[in-house]
């Protein structure tokens, strides 16, 4: 009997260790869903790099129907 | 057999059969946790690349002098794609020239050259699966895209003085997709 408590008690303890191990670490940005901290980092930085693509102002430049 | 022998029998099989599914149901849940906490760790290391991307100063510093060029230059480029005038490869090779010219005039080479090598090694990481594509393409996709878009005749530039078409291949067929096509003969 007691190895049959040994074997109940062993799967037990592992799932109480896998439980407590968690991993709750991912990144505040991850976890508010919101990403908009970024930009308005770099906006602050003066780094304005997320916008000027020239294939939004004239698609017929070969690079543009590359991945359009 | 009496009934306590009996009973015994049935605490035996039943805790044989509980700790087995017990013992299956921990394995699962196990490489449930195992694979979530490998998702964590990749999501943490792309966080890395975007702390690296907004604390770094030599970062900082090339992605500033790329964005005042191309503010100083903006109104002479948007001309430029703006004319209706012109024919698609009569536009791209005008393109190309100005914004080589750009780079050199505004010694834009290690700037461009530090970005493009950041990009390649966040490419590496997501390839390789040690970053998650999720967030590398929700926080860098557009920036790469057009600052691609922008300095690939830079791109081709060097690849035709370093006689090396490899030249930034993996962020070009990342972003881009073929790698082959971008430059024109």
């Amino acid at each position: 009997m007691k190895l049959r408590r040994l074997f109940i008690l062993l799967p037990l303890s592992l799932i109480a260790c896998n439980s407590n191990t968690v991993v709750d670490d991912v990144p505040p940005q991850i976890q508010s869903g919101n990403d908009s901290s970024s930009s308005e980092k770099m906006d602050a930085d003066g780094v304005k790099d997320r916008g000027y693509d020239p294939c939004k102002i004239n698609p017929q430049l070969e690079i543009c129907k590359k991945n359009p | 057999m009496n009934k306590h022998e009996e009973r015994l029998q049935f605490y035996e099989i039943t805790g044989t059969w509980l700790s087995a599914i017990i013992m299956i149901i921990g394995g699962v849940f196990g490489i449930f946790q195992y694979l979530e906490h490998k998702n964590d760790v990749r999501i943490e290391r792309s966080m890395t690349f975007v702390e690296r991307f907004q604390d770094n100063t030599v970062t900082l510093s090339a992605r500033k002098n790329l964005s005042q060029s191309i503010d100083g230059k903006i109104d002479e480029l948007n001309a430029l794609l703006s004319n209706k005038d012109l024919k698609a490869e009569e536009l791209s090779a005008l393109f190309d020239a100005e914004i080589v010219k750009l780079v050199k005039q505004d010694v834009l080479t290690e700037h461009l050259k530090h970005i493009f090598t950041f990009y390649e090694q966040l490419v590496y990481c997501v390839e390789m699966e040690l970053c998650d594509r999720d967030v590398a393409d929700m926080f860098f996709e557009t920036e790469a895209k057009s600052l691609i878009r922008t300095y690939y005749p830079y791109i081709c530039y060097i690849r035709k003085e370093w006689h090396n078409t490899e030249v930034y291949a993996s962020i070009v067929r990342f972003y881009i997709g073929e790698n082959s096509e971008i430059c024109r003969e």
